[in-house]
């Protein structure tokens, strides 16, 4: 017997939901991070629910694929933290207001 | 049936650990909550039939991801000399509470609106007819993605690889920096 693929969704939903509420709320740069991989988890939740009985895998290799992205992100993101830190001496996405070499 | 309790189970364990890193303040905190988050997700895979997924998942976002999010929060913390002995905390403030509360819980609405609308249960029982899931993806992943994915796997590499050079490149110097006015 399968899980009911609403309860996927509904889990996705709610996952997804509080990931955007992560990041309107916080202010602190890797905070926001944190909720766009919420977000991407997400996603990749749905994708993985719906390519359940499709031979083909066609959504089990675009889940690999934003795992791959979701990790790229995050290593340009912690860069970018580290150049605004030393620049500003502050993580607080308020603080970036000017953006001048 | 019991494996629908073992998928509510995991569910709640994500939806908790996600609430706790909406509510907290201090960071930390929520890198070491959103742990449990990723692993909930990873064991949701496994009940979806993805394994290599999950394994995956495991390996990038707690290896990897998780790693280098307490990383960044180290590096960019600042303590005040001025007070001795004060306790650590790397604390985050919230703002736009309502908003967020807000745009949350509508989207929240309208995506339960819509999954109840569209009869998936049906749609899924039309078009895929039930197939034995194999033991195993693995091989089934890996043959799709030199056969049909290959562009993209190619593109994915030369994506990896510019995130790496760039990102060593930008924060080369800064950590250099950082040290180097330690020392001072």
């Amino acid at each position: 017997m399968q899980i009911p693929i609403t309860y996927f969704l509904f889990l996705s939903a709610m996952l997804f939901s509080i990931g955007i509420a992560i990041v309107i709320v916080k202010r602190h740069t890797i905070m926001i991070l944190m909720g766009i991989e919420l977000m991407l988890n997400a996603v990749n939740i749905n994708l993985i629910a719906f390519s359940r009985n499709d031979p083909s895998f066609h959504g089990q290799s675009m889940t690999l694929f934003v795992l791959v992205v979701a990790a790229a992100e995050a290593v340009v993101v912690l860069a970018i933290v580290l150049l605004a830190y030393k620049q500003f001496k502050s993580v607080n996405m308020d603080d970036f207001a000017e953006m001048e070499g | 049936m019991q494996i629908e309790y073992i998928f509510i189970l995991f569910s709640v364990l994500i939806v908790a650990s996600a609430l706790y890193v909406l509510w907290s303040k201090s960071v930390v905190h929520a890198a070491f909550m959103l742990l449990f988050t990723f692993l909930g997700v990873a064991s949701v895979f496994v009940l979806g039939g993805a394994d290599f997924l999950a394994v995956a998942q495991i390996m990038v976002y707690i290896g990897g991801i998780l790693v280098l999010l307490v990383f960044g929060v180290l590096l960019t913390n600042k303590p005040n000399k001025s007070i001795p002995n004060q306790s650590n905390r790397i604390e985050s403030t919230n703002y736009n509470r309502i908003l967020g509360g807000i745009v949350a819980f509508g989207l929240f609405g309208v995506l339960v609106y819509i999954f109840n609308k569209i009869p998936f249960e049906r749609l899924e029982g039309q078009h895929f007819e039930f197939y034995e899931p194999p033991i195993s993806t693995i091989q089934s992943l890996g043959v799709r993605l030199v056969t049909d994915n290959s562009i993209a796997l190619e593109a994915i590499g030369i994506l990896l690889i510019g995130a790496l050079i760039g990102a060593g490149f930008i924060a080369k110097s800064t950590i250099s920096n950082q040290l180097f006015d330690k020392e001072k």
